[in-house]
């Protein structure tokens, strides 16, 4: 018999076997040790001129090595039993979980990490008083430092009091100092506004969060160590710092926090210092018992940097394709 | 402010490169940036400009962190001496009379005759037109170096163009009502009497510290001048760059207060540039101080330095670093502050100098001692992640709008009492008034995303605010939306609103139905939600298919129950049934669970309405079916007992409600 004869008869009685038993009967037939069909042409070579050998030989030892195959996946086939009609490799159900803001999502990393170091969470109005927002913090009207804070002024038909919106969390430094008594720990995050064109950069309505410790022994160095325990937490260890000096009315000396990613740039992410003596004077602390520092930092702008987003007025879109996002 | 780096580095020859320079500065002294050229831009803090926005002032920053004394004298083409103080004189040839010496400290002005007008020199214009000014005549130019170098604002009047009796008489006054002047670039401004004017007997010739007038300029027929350099008050500087939409480089160091010092030092410079590059000669000069300003004098005591800093810097070091910015000491602890310093204080100021010419990188963080105690709860701050952490697993997606509405977002009416606030100043008419309800922006965000969702479901937790009778009030509020395009969404949100206000500790709360007039707002219908008695919310359609809440999570803090106490579950079996009936559309659906309920709420433990049909052929009926969940809590209830029991509830449905039973 021909070799490709004998070839398509017994991979057809292969693929035709229904059960184990019919696929062992043709396994015999082709490939059985004393009948085999297969097995009769490879002992046969024996016989044969070294040229038939070459060319036969080869030819039928493939053949035996591609049945024995086909044999062997035909038996697994039958041991698996049939397919069943419940795919479980279809995709699974599209369960919606809401998704919170990368701003709240951002705020909340923040308020662990300083709750973690014993801070207190505290917050305070978005539409303040004049005194809260600048003359208690030694920013008298008129001071030529006001022109730092551009200002949305709130008309108060009810009141003599002269409202604005916050252009920082610092008023809640006033605020919360009247009420307690130090020693003490807080930040402050929340929503603030400054009177400017929007931009990539820019928005009328922002977040900060404020810093406030405050004891009879708290120092610039102090400040130094737990900000940058604070951003090793937030951005990983590898966060590099730059510590220059800045102004800012409410505190002496001034500093201002740069802080490099790797392979970045360096980026201005925080104003601090320590808390001025004429802060503690205007909430009837002696500066002479206690000291402390005090830093603000911009959630937007760490939200940038953290989800590389580029433009700010996405935060305040509405747009749900961003928010879905994260 | 922009400097020029080719004069910098005249006055500190070590400085490298105008890089090293910005560096440096940002390092140890503020904010500094590249700009084209040679020009450097810094950006001065608001308390330094009395010393800092000068090249000189900027030169002993710079000299200062890189421990080297300024070459102020080495300067090539006009050396800078510290002349001493020149006699003063009673003018012959020109009188002053300053009649508001709060306003106008001090005034220094000084005659100059045989003055060639002409170019000046090219190093000069250099760097004029590197700290962005441009460069005119000899004189003008003159004028603007000194001030640029000296950080004076220096002001020169054509002698021969002033009027008085005999002699040019100048007065230093308010501006009179309805007076006004034009300036040096032909603009008139009308001035309001709180300004200072510079003026003589016939008209004004200068706002004070803010811009010359024209008439009375250095022309290129000019030989004599009068050069003021004065020190006005801030603050009055400020109102009046600002009321005439007018700032300069004058106005701008006016307006943050200067040294009354440096009117001596401007003027001296100025007349030894006039002596060298004008050919002019120095005559008498005018002074309103009588008596130079006193120094200053500061206690330092290193050992509260070290504790306000977290440092240990011996009082040796501390010394090296005061005297590198210039302080001297006096005597033991006592230093003598820069004449032009005047940020310098108190300690802390001492302590702020010392640490950024150390370098305030290279102090050593150190852990604080704080004190362990657990930290305050806010409840509010809680409330509100409480509520994101419930409307997230109701997959609701959170956005934030702006503070701001307009004036057509509030004429859809609000629920809450009390007026709508305004800004004074607002960007644009998009927004004028701060925001009383969020629901205007959520119900505009749902629209929005149904460009690209078919179903949107959103909130936003925000401050609102309001005019009450004596104050402005600020509450927190959460709004939150379903919207389908072709679903209706009301009952989803209705049921969503239960659960998290059960969820937040508000298990007993009521929905009423509101009065069609009620609620501009929600057009279709509306549910007033309460607790206490007291409205926390609304709800309803802002349009078909779009149904919207908003709460009031201050009030719902106030009335949130703490933590639930365990009760037993009942030990004995429920029985189920259920009442099918046709009920009148005037008839609502709420009233007849709730009356079901009440018929016995010891063995009614639920109702529920498990189907409801409304067709044509019923006209004005709706078919409904509640079930019922009977049980007792003390034992097991007999089929008769459960008759009875509806019985009672048809009969009660038929009389009550006059519902055909089925």
């Amino acid at each position: 018999m021909d070799l490709t004869a004998l070839k398509a008869s017994a991979i057809q009685d292969i693929e035709r076997a229904n059960n184990t038993q019919e696929v062992e009967a043709a396994r015999v037939k082709y490939l059985g040790r004393k009948e085999g069909e297969l097995t009769a042409i490879l002992r046969g070579l024996k016989d044969m001129t070294p040229e038939e050998k070459r060319t036969l030989g080869t030819a039928a030892n493939e053949l035996r090595q591609e049945l024995e195959a086909l044999i062997e996946k035909k038996l697994a086939a039958f041991a698996r039993g049939p397919r069943t009609r419940f795919d479980v490799t279809k995709p699974g159900k599209k369960l919606a979980l809401g998704h919170a803001h990368p701003l709240t999502k951002i705020d909340t990393q923040i308020r662990e990490i300083f709750s973690s170091l014993n801070f207190s969470v505290v917050e305070g109005p978005e539409l303040e008083e004049e005194r809260y927002n600048f003359d208690a913090l030694n920013i008298p009207g008129w001071h030529p430092a006001r022109d730092m804070w551009d200002t949305f002024w709130v008309k108060n038909e009810v009141s003599a009091k002269r409202m604005l919106m916050r252009t920082h969390t610092s008023p809640m430094q006033v605020r919360y100092m009247e009420a307690h008594k130090a020693p003490f720990q807080i930040i402050v995050p929340g929503r603030t506004f400054r009177y400017e064109a929007t931009d990539a950069s820019h928005e009328i309505n922002f977040y900060q969060v404020e810093g406030l410790v405050v004891g009879p022994d708290v120092t610039l160095a102090n400040f130094k160590f737990v900000i940058e325990a604070f951003f090793k937490r937030f951005f990983g260890s590898e966060v590099e710092f730059r510590f220059r000096p800045s102004y800012f009315p409410f505190v002496e000396p001034g500093v201002e926090v740069d802080i490099r990613l790797p392979g970045g740039r360096w980026l201005e992410v925080m104003g601090a210092g320590m808390v001025h003596r004429n802060v503690f004077d205007a909430v009837k602390y002696d500066f002479r018992n206690v000291q402390g520092f005090a830093f603000g930092m911009g959630l937007d702008r760490l939200a940038m940097i953290k989800y590389g987003i580029p433009d700010i007025r996405l935060f305040y879109s509405g747009d749900l394709r961003f928010t879905k996002q994260f | 402010m922009k400097f020029s780096y080719t004069l910098l580095k005249q006055f500190v020859p070590q400085l490298k490169s105008k890089a090293e320079a910005i560096e440096l500065l940002s390092t140890h002294s503020f904010e500094a940036e590249e700009a084209a050229g040679n020009t450097l831009e810094i950006k001065l803090p608001a308390n330094r400009y009395s010393d800092a926005s000068s090249h000189l002032g900027i030169a002993d920053e710079l000299a200062a962190a890189i421990s080297v004394k300024p070459a102020y004298a080495k300067l090539k083409n006009l050396p800078f001496v510290e002349r001493k103080e020149m006699p003063k004189r009673a003018p012959k040839n020109f009188s002053v009379r300053v009649e508001d010496a709060q306003r106008c400290p001090r005034y220094s002005a000084q005659y100059f005759e045989h003055v060639k007008i002409g170019p000046s020199p090219k190093w000069m214009q250099e760097v004029l037109t590197e700290c962005g000014l441009r460069p005119i005549n000899n004189v003008v130019d003159i004028m603007n170096y000194v001030m640029v170098e000296t950080g004076q604002p220096l002001h020169a009047f054509d002698y021969d163009k002033l009027a008085g009796k005999k002699k040019p008489e100048l007065v230093v006054r308010n501006a009179k009502k309805g007076e006004s002047i034009v300036s040096i670039d032909g603009t008139r401004y009308r001035l309001a009497p709180e300004m200072l004017v510079i003026a003589d007997p016939e008209k004004p010739l200068a706002i004070a510290g803010v811009k010359g007038g024209a008439g009375c300029e250095v022309t290129g027929a000019t030989t004599r001048i009068l050069v003021e350099a004065a020190n006005f008050d801030g603050v009055s500087i400020m109102k009046t760059s600002k009321k005439l939409g007018l700032t300069t480089d004058a106005s701008q160091r006016f307006s943050h207060g200067i040294a009354r010092a440096l009117t001596e030092r401007g003027l001296n410079r100025a007349a030894q540039a006039l002596e060298k590059f004008a050919g002019a000669k120095a005559g008498a000069r005018f002074d309103s101080l009588a008596k130079a300003p006193s120094k200053k004098e500061l206690a330092f005591d290193v050992g509260a330095c070290n504790r306000l800093l977290g440092t240990e810097f011996t009082r040796t070091e501390a010394a090296a670093l005061l005297r590198r910015l210039g302080f001297v000491n006096a005597k033991k602890d006592l230093w003598k502050i820069p004449a032009l310093r005047t940020d310098i204080e108190t300690q802390e100021d001492l302590a702020e100098e010392i640490i950024r010419v150390y370098g305030v990188g290279k102090l050593k963080a150190v852990p604080p001692r704080m004190p362990l105690a657990i930290p305050a709860k806010n409840e509010l701050v809680d409330l509100k992640s409480k509520v994101r952490e419930l409307l997230r697993g109701f997959s609701f997606d959170e956005v934030y709008n702006h503070t701001f509405v307009s004036k057509d977002d509030i004429s859809l009416g609000s629920l809450w009492q009390g007026g709508v606030v305004a800004l004074e100043n607002p960007v644009s008419a998009e927004y004028e008034y701060l925001r009383p309800l969020l629901v205007y922006a959520v119900s505009k965000n749902v629209s929005d995303n149904f460009r690209y969702y078919d179903a949107v479901r959103l909130f936003e937790i925000g401050n609102v605010f309001s005019a009450g009778a004596k104050a402005l009030g600020e509450r927190t509020h959460l709004c939150l939306a379903i919207g389908e395009k072709n679903k209706e969404t009301f009952f989803e949100l209705k049921g969503v609103v239960s659960r998290l206000l059960e969820g937040l500790g508000l298990a007993d709360h009521a929905m009423e139905e509101m009065e069609p007039s009620e609620h501009s707002l929600f057009r279709v219908s509306g549910l007033t939600i309460k607790a206490a008695e007291t409205a926390i919310g609304y709800m309803g359609f802002s349009r078909e298919n779009v149904s919207i809440a908003e709460l009031d999570l201050g009030a719902i803090l106030t009335l949130a129950e703490g933590e639930r106490e365990y009760e037993p579950s009942s030990k004995f079996p429920s029985v189920v049934r259920d009442v099918s009936m046709f009920l009148s559309f005037e008839e609502r659906i709420g009233a007849v669970m709730e009356a079901v309920e009440g018929v016995n709420v010891k063995v009614i433990a639920d109702v529920d309405l498990v189907d409801e049909y409304a067709d044509e052929q019923y006209a004005d009926e709706q078919s409904i079916t509640l079930r019922i969940v009977f049980r007792a809590k003390d034992h097991t209830l007999t089929s008769d007992e459960v008759d009875k029991e509806m019985e009672r509830v048809k009969r009660m449905l038929v009389e009550r409600f006059k519902v055909r039973l089925r």
